[in-house]
């Protein structure tokens, strides 16, 4: 597996305006080697990956390819030295072909004025050939599933004698099929030399796939190391300088009923859901991307109603046919991506928090009582340490990690009686996840009910008392968590009754 | 063969078909030669412009000011030939207002391709200030053709007589203009690599960038190839009237965006097709002038293009949001 | 220069409005020098006072349209549809010489009937835009052409007068002799649309709507309600457009004043409101009015100079707006960095 050094970054520093970005990082990735890259928002990571593939020059260091040094590092050079990167969105046309989308690039870089379909076809079928994909070349990519999309990212990578291919957070939007499949392509390059980094945020990948990993932290490399070495107490004490106690919650729930389900369901997405949430309790309903855990979700909330069934609040029948209504009944959504589809970043801070709290300071014909907002809007401030001097500012000014302390304020200022988070810590630094989770069971114990939504066995543990599982669009098991243990959990999700 | 059911094109050409049916059972005047020809002759001018409409849609943006560059493209031209003796050369007069057409478009296409400005109000700003360097620097008014322009615009391919009314009809030359434009342009989205460059850049600019397309380039050849033929258009509409009426083109940007449109050229850019841009003109021309033929006073045209317009990207809409719910559906279903 | 800046951000001004009041004061002070006596009479403001309220209130509605992430193109529809209907009733039901009470009841009515149709086109477009789901530019093109049609079928192309001669003398009339009516109802709809922008939650969720709407769809921002008021506020100004119209002209027309429709979104994007949505300030908005009839006049003074040329200077301020923007947005960036 570990052959001669294929990619060697060394003593790399880079800064923008006054902030170093990067520190005298070295990265060693070897042929044929699955490497993780692993570090938090502003660990530099994103910046390293840029370096490499000449996006940016670096300030300092050397960039050594197959024994060559490379002084002045373009886009255009990297790509000739075999490097190839998929980013997150896979950069494809939804517009074009399957074909077009893979032979494009190379018909580019050919140089080429006019279309020959015939050769491009030739391209594109070698392309997917080449690691068993099956799709029909005149598609177009719009109408194809995530997975696919990246497949097709994939052999498009592939065309250019690629040594290194580097896979920015690959698996977010996968479902656990697809990522097995992925894994699989992902050996099999592997078997031809190929060396793959991984830029990741979920620690699972490093452990599952990953044969040796790197971490950064604030621009610095702070280890590097051989995943079999590893646990994942190590793991995010290296990303974060914290330790974290794996957090097991064990408490008494209050057996008043918030929320009362009854054979809910919705078609095409899931059937005869029944369970009850309790004051004070954290719920998770965990189950894999797929399973109709979202769906359920969405319709709990009225952004997809359901078709069947019922759901009382507080013993009383209650219609959730539209957002209004499930706001009308204190309930609150967090979706996965809090950020881009919670922000409003052209909008001041004090408003981005008080959002979901205008009506309590709306009075008579809807006129707001702007002072009584401002007032509210800086406490809040002051609680979550936001690190900024002027609330009326657009929030587009501060930085990630602020920006997440403004949407947990959000929630906090809002006197809900139950919230659902979709993915409450997806795409968050193992930090910030520690705070959320803390910040979670805080509300619970002040009487605030939650759904949450997750397939992260730590995080389940961290902050639920109950879990249910999702299987098929249907409820396949209830656990009290105090009760059970992380790989009855697991069995419990990944396992039971799996047809292959 | 149902791979033509998913066809946008495929429906308008059906709804062509069944207007034309439904007309010609009206007034049982439809399908005579001279109808069928004055409907063509209609057609020429909406046609060349819904093509160069084309281009910036595809491209993700949007050229509201091609009736200003082709009306004053055209009205220059014309007024210098006029000064030059009356004589009129048509190669020289073509090529002139191409290459004045093209200027101004390639104005445009750096505003929004170097500066990143929005194409809407970049061209609403250059489509004014064309029409008022034409109405008001050059204080345009109608003037006559020169000869040769003239003669052109009179000559004709064919005629056609209708016996019944003993009308006759006559299809003008520039018909082989539209059809060298269709190919030119056909040619240039389909078969070379800028042209799928336009698609890409409509689809997805940053990928178009990273996938090695030069983006800039790009947007300045499609508002200037825009230009060229709105200027191209100009010119041939003031020939085909044998009149040069420089305020005769203004406000039709709405009309041929309905046709665009409706034709299933998407406004979000990335998608369209020169037989979809066609079909859709010659579906609300055919509409049009058969309002005439149905005796139906002309200005409810307006109202009628109206309904056309939300109809027909009212359609489309519902259709994305069906197909898009129908992914998900099957998505899920995999991994039930 | 960096203290001028300094000053600027102190007063709380919007980049955009200080640049208006600078254009402003330089073309007041420009004209004066160069035309004098020409320029600064009390006929010359009295007459600008009378136009800019037409198109001022249009760009009013296109405002709340854009700042919802949307546009509004059918304004001047709805105002000519507005005067031709407003005209015609006028003119079937009541006399000639009505005057007196009974003159001011019929405008109360007028006024009334006016905001109805307004708030029904804007209506038909709002519903087009969130229940069809047809792009907004496309819908306002839509129901533009539509109400267009309408007005042409109504009154077959032809103006339609007829109306009592004390309607138009009370849009002539002067508040103190100074103010006329029409400048009063633009007020009125200015302090209106500020009012419901910055002290109302509609205001809030209006922006929010523009800014981010899958985001403000998981706040619980209604976008049906918050589309369906912005539309049918923009009808309604439309709307009052329409009588002012009415009243100037002494007569209804389905093709008045087409090159309105372009005059408003210059006069928005000039004045500071984002066309992407989120962002619009009505003093952005009423200061834009003023100094592009500023400018407008101005340039009538010059006998050399035809109407035409607004065109050309309307055209190219958009574009130095655009410019403008993009080199201070480059400064920002650079000095925050």
């Amino acid at each position: 597996m570990a052959g001669e050094a294929l990619i060697e970054l060394i003593d790399i520093s880079k800064s923008f305006g006054g902030v170093q970005a990067l520190k005298n990082v070295s990265l060693t990735i070897r042929k044929g080697e699955i490497h993780a890259l692993a570090g938090e928002n502003g660990s530099g990571k994103s910046t390293l990956i840029k370096v490499l593939c000449g996006v940016h020059r670096a300030d300092s260091g050397k960039i050594v390819i197959d024994g060559v040094e490379c002084r002045h590092m373009t886009p255009g050079l990297a790509i000739q030295m075999g490097i190839q990167v998929i980013y997150q969105d896979f950069s494809v046309f939804p517009n074009l072909t399957v074909r077009e989308n893979i032979a494009l690039n190379s018909e580019i870089m050919s140089r080429r004025k006019l279309v020959n379909r015939k050769r491009m076809q030739e391209i594109a079928g070698k392309a997917v050939a080449r690691i068993g994909f099956q799709v029909d070349l005149d598609e177009n990519v719009e109408n194809l599933c995530v997975a696919d999309k990246q497949l097709v990212a994939i052999s498009r990578a592939l065309l250019h004698n690629a040594k290194l291919i580097i896979m920015d957070e690959p698996t977010t939007a996968l479902t656990k099929k697809e990522v097995d499949k992925l894994f699989e392509i992902v050996r099999m390059l592997q078997e031809e030399g190929i060396a793959i980094l991984f830029v990741s945020h979920k620690t699972d990948e490093v452990f599952q796939i990953s044969s040796k990993y790197t971490v950064l932290r604030n621009g610095e490399k702070i280890i590097t190391g051989e995943v079999k070495d590893l646990n994942r107490d190590d793991f995010a004490f290296y990303m974060t300088g914290r330790k974290f106690e794996a957090q097991h919650l064990d408490r008494e729930i209050s057996s008043e009923v918030v929320m009362e389900v009854k054979d809910l369901g919705k078609r095409h997405a899931f059937s005869d859901i029944s369970f009850s949430l309790h004051r004070g309790e954290v719920l998770c309903i965990a189950g894999l991307l797929g399973s109709g855990r979202t769906e359920l979700a969405k319709a709990l909330f009225g952004l997809e109603p359901f078709d069947f069934g019922e759901v009382k609040i507080n013993q009383k029948a209650v219609r959730l046919k539209s957002i209004q209504d499930a706001m009308r009944e204190k309930m609150g959504y967090v979706p996965e991506d809090r950020l881009t589809e919670g922000l409003f970043l052209d909008q001041s801070i004090f408003l981005n928090e008080l959002v979901s709290n205008l009506p309590r300071h709306t009075g008579k014909l809807g006129i707001l009582d702007k002072k009584g907002m401002l007032e509210e809007g800086k406490k809040w401030i002051e609680e979550m340490a936001v690190n900024t001097r002027d609330m009326e500012r657009n929030v587009s000014t501060l930085s990630g990690g602020n920006q997440q302390k403004v949407i947990l304020a959000r929630w906090l200022a809002t006197n809900l009686n139950i919230l659902i988070l979709n993915g409450p810590t997806v795409g968050v630094d193992i930090g910030a996840k520690y705070d959320i989770h803390r910040l979670l069971r805080e509300l619970s114990e002040r009487g605030m009910s939650i759904i949450i939504i997750s397939d992260d066995i730590p995080e389940i543990f961290s902050c639920s008392d109950r879990v249910l599982i999702m299987k098929n669009g249907r409820l396949s098991g209830e656990f009290v968590t105090r009760e059970i243990d992380e790989p009855l959990l697991e069995q419990a999700m990944f396992r039971q009754g799996e047809a292959g | 063969m149902k791979k033509i059911l998913k066809y946008h094109e495929f429906y308008v050409f059906l709804t062509i078909l069944l207007v034309s049916v439904m007309i010609e059972a009206v007034s049982g005047q439809f399908y005579t030669a001279n109808n069928l020809v004055d409907n063509i002759r209609s057609f020429i001018p909406t046609a060349l412009f819904s093509i160069a409409l084309m281009f910036s849609l595809i491209s993700g943006g949007i050229d509201l000011s091609f009736p200003s560059v082709a009306a004053l493209s055209g009205y220059v031209v014309i007024t210098l030939q006029n000064s030059w003796g009356g004589e009129g050369s048509l190669l020289t007069g073509y090529l002139l207002v191409i290459l004045l057409g093209m200027c101004l478009g390639v104005l445009n296409g750096i505003l929004i391709g170097y500066f990143k400005f929005p194409p809407m109000i970049v061209t609403l700003a250059t489509g004014n200030v064309y029409l008022g360097i034409m109405q008001g620097v050059l204080r345009c008014h109608e003037i006559m053709l020169p000869k040769n322009l003239l003669d052109f615009g009179k000559k004709s391919l064919f005629v056609v007589s209708n016996q019944e009314l003993d009308i006759q009809a006559s299809m003008p030359v520039t018909i082989l203009l539209v059809g060298a434009v269709v190919l030119v342009s056909w040619f240039i989205l389909q078969r070379t690599m800028l042209g799928r460059g336009i698609f890409a850049v409509g689809g997805d600019i940053q990928s178009a960038a990273r996938a090695g397309f030069r983006v800039v380039g790009i947007q300045i050849f499609v508002y200037g190839f825009a230009g060229a033929v709105a200027g191209l258009t100009g010119y041939t509409r003031y020939i085909m009237n044998l009149y040069c009426v420089p305020t005769s083109l203004i406000g039709i940007e709405n009309d041929v965006i309905a046709c665009t449109v409706l034709g299933g050229v998407r406004m979000t850019g990335g998608v369209g097709t020169i037989k979809g841009a066609l079909l859709g003109t010659l579906l609300l021309t055919i509409v049009k002038n058969s309002l005439l033929l149905l005796n139906v006073p002309s200005y409810w045209q307006t109202m009628v293009s109206a309904i056309f317009i939300i109809l027909g990207t009212g359609i489309t809409a519902v259709q994305m949001i069906v197909s898009r719910k129908k992914n998900t559906i099957n998505r899920l279903g995999e991994q039930a | 220069m960096k203290k001028i800046k300094e000053m600027r951000k102190g007063m709380g001004l919007d980049p955009h409005i200080a640049n208006l009041c600078v254009i402003f004061i330089l073309c007041f002070l420009g004209l004066s020098l160069m035309k004098g006596g020409d320029f600064l009479k009390a006929s010359i403001f009295q007459a600008m006072m009378y136009q800019f309220p037409e198109y001022g209130l249009l760009a009013l509605g296109v405002m709340f349209a854009m700042i919802s992430g949307g546009i509004d193109l059918s304004t001047v529809g709805v105002a000519n549809l507005t005067g031709i209907l407003s005209a015609l009733w006028m003119g079937r039901y009541l006399p000639r010489d009505l005057s007196g009470g009974g003159m001011a009841l019929a405008v109360a009515a007028v006024f009334v009937s006016a905001l109805l149709i307004g708030l029904l086109c804007g209506a038909l477009s709002a519903f087009l835009i969130y229940k069809i789901n047809i792009p907004a530019f496309i819908s306002t093109i839509g129901t533009l052409k539509l109400f267009g049609g309408i007005g042409i079928g109504i009154t077959g192309g032809q103006a339609v007068g007829g109306i009592p001669e004390a309607y138009a003398a009370f849009f002539q009339y002067s508040l103190f002799g100074v103010l006329p009516v029409p400048v009063l109802l633009f007020a009125v709809c200015g302090l209106l649309a500020w009012f419901l922008l910055n002290k109302t939650s509609f205001g809030v969720y209006l922006k929010l709507q523009g800014s981010n709407e899958k985001a403000a769809c998981f706040a619980g921002v209604k976008k049906s309600a918050i589309l369906l008021k912005a539309y049918m506020f923009s009808g309604c100004m439309s709307a009052v457009s329409g009588l002012i119209m009415l009243g100037r002209m002494n007569s209804a027309k389905a093709d008045y004043g087409a090159s309105y429709t372009l005059l408003s979104i210059l006069i928005c994007v000039l004045g500071g409101v984002n066309p992407s949505g989120g962002k619009g300030r009505t003093g952005g908005v009423v200061l834009a009015v003023i100094t592009l009839q500023l400018v407008s006049s101005g340039m009538a003074l010059f006998r050399s100079i035809n109407t035409f040329y607004n065109l050309i200077v309307f055209g190219l301020l958009l574009l130095a707006a655009l410019l403008f923007d993009y080199y201070y947005e480059r400064k920002e960036n650079s000095n925050a960095s």
